[in-house]
């Protein structure tokens, strides 16, 4: 099982969104790293076949993505970052419309269906309309229509965006028991959704993959150390303009920074 | 009436339209579609048989306003079809689909032929069941020409052939507009034209009616409207000349946009599927 991405270019006009990606993704998770803007929801709508890409192209197991068409949807599961849904379906009958169109049979559709909603913690809620969802359920409702056709690949783009600590730890446990036998790619730019699931990172900056690794590859790589300083309150401004500085915790009388 | 004048009475229809040609209307028609007109009207089989028909008269003086309003209507039920996905953002879910860019879209376009042929039909029978099982459906062999609205109709027709063109007319102009809305839909990704998309074609003729121009009656003769009221449309002397032949419009509106409605379904589907 491998998907290949060789020398991906994808413009809008004057901006190129993704500059010239090469990769190979086989089984695991792997996280797209990067800030806003940096390509990562591009390419992984070009994944998806949602796109176009104006040069380059991507393989799965030696096919072009775009000559295999629906060949390849079949084993492609996406939850977008921007997820949308049919509001006034209830959760069950939302799931089995997606079933329909993913080409699953009723009755197969049926079983997922029941087995995705105790996968996600949603069976009390499958008669819920899905604009009565809070954001944490509707993800879940996404994670679950994404699996329906028990995908070989697994795209995610920003799955915990807007969800609460504990909804992105149940979250993250439920990618890992997902990730077996599966390629996952999970794009976020909260590094502690993927530091302790992804099996390599990629990290994107202006449409290019600037490096790839583990996260210890990654973290003993780099040549900054972490310093922390306490300064008085009103030269920490004076700090920041002078250093790279992550982190500024205020306290009484002084400010406490973490200096790269 | 006395015996001499019923003696004239079919003879004086045809007389009374020779003469309207020869003066008012003699530079609205060519010489064949004259020629044509007075063969209609002296072709036609006489005496009249004529019958109580009081139900039909009910059922044809409320069908164009009730075809109206089923169009727009469905205007309503089909605009979000196609547009509701990017409405509701669910499109990269739906494109992503194995489905996505065939079967389900097919799917889809079918749903909307499926929606106007059941509701249209269904307010039709209705609508027919209801006058006809409460005035009678006696006189549905007379000629549409004796009634007095259809008295000048040049069309060879009994009344029940009438009220066939009339449903079959509403259903095909139904379904041309219908296609039309969930094309805008597709390619705008908004309900909000495709809704307007049945207004405008029915109520933008009527502005135009008023211009007095051969010319701009002969195009609003072929007018997609005109088949939500084919039993108004009966009634005028719209005349084409095809390949040497002189025929009426409302034949040529059948098969026009019979073609138009099977022809932009699959325009419809192309358009969603390349988004």
């Amino acid at each position: 099982m491998k998907l290949e991405i060789e020398n991906l270019t994808k413009r809008f006009q004057d901006v190129t969104a993704v500059d010239g990606v090469s990769c190979t993704l086989t089984t695991g998770v792997y996280g797209l790293l990067g800030v806003n803007g940096a390509g990562k929801t591009t390419l992984m709508r070009i994944l998806c076949t949602l796109l176009k890409p104006t040069g380059g192209r991507i393989l799965w197991n030696g096919k072009d993505i775009f000559e295999l068409d629906g060949a390849y949807r079949r084993v492609l599961g996406y939850l977008p970052q921007d997820f949308g849904f049919y509001p006034d379906f209830t959760v069950r009958d939302y799931l089995r419309y997606i079933s329909s169109i993913k080409g699953l049979r009723p009755a197969a559709a049926r079983q997922r269906t029941a087995l995705l909603l105790q996968q996600v913690g949603l069976e009390k809620a499958e008669n819920k309309k899905m604009k009565k969802l809070s954001g944490g359920m509707k993800r879940r409702v996404g994670i679950a229509q994404a699996m329906l056709n028990d995908p070989r690949i697994l795209i995610l783009d920003e799955p915990t965006a807007g969800l609460d600590p504990n909804e992105r730890i149940r979250f993250r446990n439920l990618i890992s028991e997902l990730a077996q036998d599966r390629l996952v790619l999970l794009s976020t730019h909260i590094v502690s959704d993927i530091e302790y699931i992804a099996n390599e990172i990629l990290l994107m900056k202006d449409g290019k993959i600037c490096i790839a690794g583990t996260t210890e590859e990654l973290t003993a790589g780099m040549p900054e150390q972490v310093w922390r300083v306490s300064v008085p309150r009103n030269e920490a401004a004076s700090y920041t303009k002078r250093y790279k500085v992550s982190n500024i915790k205020t306290l009484h009388g002084e400010a406490q920074l973490r200096i790269l | 009436m006395t015996e001499e004048a019923a003696g004239a009475f079919y003879e004086n229809r045809t007389r009374l339209l020779q003469e309207w040609l020869a003066d008012e209307a003699g530079d609205q028609y060519s010489e064949a579609e004259k020629a044509y007109l007075i063969g209609q009207y002296e072709s036609l089989e006489s005496p009249f048989y004529y019958d109580y028909r009081k139900g039909w008269t009910q059922l044809f003086t409320f069908a164009p306003t009730v075809v109206m309003i089923t169009m727009l209507f469905l205007g309503y039920l089909v605009a979000g079809i196609f547009s509701n996905e990017f409405v509701w953002r669910a499109d990269a879910v739906f494109f992503a689909s194995c489905h996505g860019r065939d079967r389900a879209v097919a799917a889809k376009v079918w749903a909307g032929v499926g929606i106007v042929t059941a509701v249209y039909w269904m307010v039709t029978l209705i609508y027919s069941a209801a006058v006809l099982g409460y005035l009678g459906a006696d006189g549905w062999n007379c000629p549409v020409q004796t009634e007095q609205g259809d008295w000048k109709c040049f069309y060879h027709l009994t009344v029940w052939q009438k009220y066939v063109l009339i449903a079959a007319g509403g259903y095909v102009g139904c379904l041309f507009m219908a296609g039309l809305c969930m094309l805008v839909s597709a390619k705008v990704r908004s309900a909000v034209p495709a809704v307007m998309v049945p207004f405008v074609l029915i109520f933008l003729p009527s502005f135009l009616g008023n211009l007095e121009s051969a010319a701009v009656n002969k195009i609003l003769g072929l007018l997609p409207d005109r088949l939500l009221q084919v039993g108004t449309a009966l009634d005028y002397f719209d005349l084409y000349t095809l390949g040497g032949r002189v025929m009426g419009a409302v034949p040529i509106l059948l098969v026009l946009y019979g073609i138009g409605a099977a022809a932009v379904l699959p325009v419809v589907y192309w358009c969603f599927v390349r988004s």
